[in-house]
């Protein structure tokens, strides 16, 4: 008990000594493979001064059990960072973190912010989510008219050939 | 002289079908879009596209096949004959110039169609556990209609004009390659006032946007309607000027 209420306290500290805060908000319903999901951000600056040159940038990792790894975002997301210029006192930044859902399983996505004048990088808490298999390209179609298909014209000019001869070469 | 076209119309089938060299071309086509399809089922990357993705690239290169078809047999219309003294058989039937060109297009418009008939096994294949397969391929069928008859048609109006093969072939794929430039372009450039200008008044831009319209965003016909207008108007400008301004040549 006395060690849980050291790390809250300790937490508590931690947060209070950030002059921002930071939430992330995942889109509703189910998704699946696939999908371009919209997530957004928000950064609040509860500081007296405002900061400058604040750089955001998102995280994913996949939470599959036994498999976790993070996950390089090239396929996942188009923006992967974003930078702020200013954030006033009070004033809160929001970015929208459009995604493209590649593969299947559990994962894990969470926005950092690191500022330039801070030890520290501040984190948004993770939000969890899971995505849902989809069939897409299946391979038992495109195999028969991949090989079927140049062997089909072959075999019809093999057929010209034999049958015209060289008269129209 | 409708039937003279049909007859010419049908004397060019008979060199396609008949020569093992005017078939290769389609063999060409088949295993570029095998290598396309197999690339999709054994490249990590591309295997993580969906069926919408693919369906819209493999619907590209079906269009940038059909260019090439289409400027490679508009520039040996009129100069390819020319260069082999066949010009001549055609001048003394009773067939005109008009009626010559008017032939050339019609089967360039058929070659269009032997290439989409080679084509839609790859696009069921690749798309038909995705989105929008049958719009795709209705899409692609009438857009790719419309563009065979235009490139044909520059293909043949160089064609007439240059006297040598090789220099109409040269002209008309350098026609070619500057349609195809927006594809060349991010997409973050054209979206400028300039960019998207450019894009609606280039056919082939048009061709490219409408398929990424409607196979990837699932657009309405309706939002549709400017481009599909742009393709129809240039081509019905394109041809009409070919035919109309196809030269009596000199025996």
């Amino acid at each position: 008990m006395k060690r849980l209420i050291l790390a809250l306290l300790a937490s508590t500290i931690v947060s209070w000594g950030q002059p921002v805060s930071i939430t992330l908000h995942q889109p509703s319903g189910t998704m699946k493979m696939g999908d371009k999901p919209i997530f957004f951000s928000e950064i609040v600056n509860h500081g007296q001064k405002p900061l400058m040159g604040i750089v955001l940038y998102l995280s994913l990792v996949n939470l599959d059990k036994g498999k976790e790894h993070p996950v390089d975002l090239e396929d996942w997301s188009a923006q992967k960072a974003v930078h702020i210029d200013m954030l006033q006192s009070s004033e809160t930044f929001r970015t929208t973190w459009p995604m493209r859902l590649i593969q299947s399983g559990r994962y894990g996505l969470f926005v950092t912010a690191v500022l330039p004048e801070r030890d520290m990088p501040v984190t948004s808490k993770i939000v969890h989510f899971d995505i849902a298999p989809k069939k897409t390209i299946v391979p038992s179609r495109i195999w028969p008219v991949a090989l079927g298909m140049p062997l089909m014209i072959l075999l019809i000019m093999l057929f010209i050939r034999i049958k015209r001869g060289r008269r129209y070469d | 002289m409708k039937n003279g076209v049909y007859v010419l119309i049908r004397k060019e089938l008979k060199e396609l079908f008949y020569s093992v060299k005017g078939l290769f071309f389609f063999l060409a086509v088949s295993l570029i879009l095998s290598l396309f399809s197999l690339l999709l089922i054994t490249n990590t990357e591309l295997s993580l596209l969906d069926n919408a993705q693919a369906l819209y690239m493999i619907s590209g290169i079906v269009l940038a096949l059909m260019m090439l078809i289409s400027v490679v047999y508009g520039s040996d219309a009129i100069a390819g004959e020319r260069e082999r003294y066949t010009l001549e058989t055609l001048l003394i039937t009773p067939l005109t110039m008009k009626d010559i060109v008017t032939a050339k297009l019609g089967f360039g418009v058929f070659l269009y169609m032997l290439l989409f008939a080679i084509a839609a096994p790859y696009i069921i294949a690749v798309g038909s556990s995705g989105q929008n397969m049958t719009t795709g391929l209705l899409y692609l069928f009438a857009i790719g209609l419309m563009l065979s008859l235009l490139y044909s048609a520059v293909g043949i109006f160089v064609s007439q004009r240059i006297r040598s093969f090789k220099n109409s072939l040269l002209v008309n794929l350098a026609i070619v390659l500057l349609s195809a430039s927006p594809i060349l372009i991010s997409p973050a450039l054209r979206q400028s006032s300039i960019g998207k200008i450019a894009d609606y008044l280039n056919p082939f831009a048009d061709a490219i946007n409408t398929l990424d319209a409607v196979i990837i965003d699932s657009e309405p016909f309706s939002m549709q309607t400017l481009r599909l207008a742009m393709i129809a108007g240039v081509t019905l400008i394109i041809v009409a000027t070919t035919i109309a301004g196809a030269k009596k040549e000199a025996l």
